[in-house]
């Protein structure tokens, strides 16, 4: 695809809010490398899109974090190039260290915001061979923390999972995904005050594994 | 060594990026090979875009500028020692460097060695930051507030928010919305070219 196409197309808005298909983001990211024209198109997106979250967050009344927010969820199982590392820094009251990992053992899944009910579990279908499961979750707000329950509200053993938050205001969680087959998994969060609030719900399909 | 079986180990395929300028990375990669201090000229040219594959592979910028400092060093060495086989697309080469850098980072590979020292952006030409690096992070929102203000439809500002803050697929957004892809284009245009206009009036020019 050529410098026109991608104009036209909005690629670099299109890039920035991660909607590019694999092949076409890495086309559009060689022709990054040699286009400063688009090049700058991004970074006027990214800036737009930190702006936001500055703003979103220097303004909470706009945006309340509320249920409304908080129980609207979906699965954007696509598998953007993201893993996790063991070693990473930052990992909160969690002890669970994660296996050493390979490309073909971590399933990557980001879960951004949409219009699903708590209710409504999403399913991370991963392979008989996946070791670690690593779950984005959009809108870590300060102060909280995210946590991962069974069915019945008892906390999922901190062996088994762990998380950090990130600098793009996400938490990034980490599943060992073999003792967590078929079950079914409450995402919640807790403020400092003892609140917790159901934010999602996951299973991990035991078919999917073989 | 071809150039596909170089950087970082890993096993990214790569496709050859947009001729450059012809000429334009061979001197670069010949002049580096010479040891010449060419390493702000590399900077200016391919640090931005770089920049921008790390962030959009959800790395903190801190980490992201790490990393960067990994991909040119070594970029560098492979030219003075091994060279490469085509000097021409030096920018493929970072480019798979880099995104094999950011899976071993998010594998854990590289925490462990993860250096203290972050890079002197002072030392960096202001052409050789990003847009966001040069601007105050209470500056970006208020442009942000500016724009969401000066957006002449609430359905842009729904748009924008739920593309970029809520992070909703465009599809979703685009059905939910019942928007033609035309439509869709033309609210980004639209944004694109009021946020443009206020970032300007803060002295940040964004050509388009």
């Amino acid at each position: 695809m050529d410098h026109a196409r991608f104009k036209s197309s909005h690629a670099a808005a299109t890039y920035v809010s991660g909607d590019l298909d694999e092949r076409t983001q890495q086309a559009f990211e060689l022709h990054l490398m040699q286009c400063p024209a688009c090049v700058e198109e991004v970074e006027v997106w990214r800036a737009m899109q930190a702006g936001m979250r500055e703003h979103d967050a220097a303004s909470p009344a706009a945006r309340p974090r509320d249920s409304t927010v908080a129980f609207r969820w979906r699965l954007a199982a696509s598998l953007a190039v993201i893993a996790v590392g063991s070693g990473a820094v930052g990992w909160y009251g969690r002890s669970f260290a994660g296996p050493g990992v390979a490309d073909d053992t971590v399933a990557v899944f980001s879960l951004p915001p949409v219009t699903r009910g708590v209710e409504d579990c999403v399913a991370l279908r991963v392979h008989a061979g996946t070791e670690l499961i690593a779950l984005r979750v959009p809108n870590a707000a300060t102060g909280w923390q995210l946590e991962l329950t069974r069915e019945d509200g008892t906390p999922v053993d901190a062996r088994e999972y762990a998380v950090r938050t990130q600098m793009d205001g996400s938490w990034l969680l980490r599943m060992r995904a073999r003792s967590l087959v078929g079950e079914v998994l409450r995402l919640q969060t807790r403020g400092g005050d003892g609140i917790t609030e159901a934010v999602g719900c996951l299973i991990v399909p035991a078919h999917a594994r073989g | 060594m071809s150039y596909g079986d170089s950087a970082a180990g890993g096993s990214a395929r790569v496709t050859a990026v947009d001729r450059p300028v012809e000429g334009e990375d061979a001197s670069l990669v010949a002049a580096i090979a010479a040891g010449t201090e060419v390493q702000n000229d590399l900077y200016l040219k391919y640090r931005r875009p770089l920049m921008q594959i790390f962030l959009q592979r959800r790395i903190e910028r801190d980490t992201a500028q790490d990393l960067l400092q990994r991909t040119f060093l070594q970029a560098i060495k492979k030219i003075r020692t091994e060279g490469l086989d085509d000097p021409g697309n030096l920018g493929g080469y970072l480019y798979r460097t880099a995104c094999n850098l950011a899976v071993m980072y998010w594998r854990g590979e590289l925490a462990r060695r993860r250096t203290s020292a972050t890079e002197p952006l002072t030392r960096l030409r202001d052409g050789a930051l990003s847009l966001d690096e040069r601007i105050d992070r209470q500056l970006l929102a208020e442009c942000v507030r500016k724009l969401m203000v000066e957006l002449p439809r609430e359905r842009d500002r729904d748009v924008l928010q739920r593309l970029y803050l809520d992070e909703e697929p465009k599809a979703q957004v685009r059905e939910s919305m019942q928007l033609t892809d035309l439509q869709f284009n033309q609210v980004l245009f639209r944004a694109r070219q009021r946020f443009g206009e206020i970032l300007r009036r803060h002295g940040f020019d964004t050509h388009r």
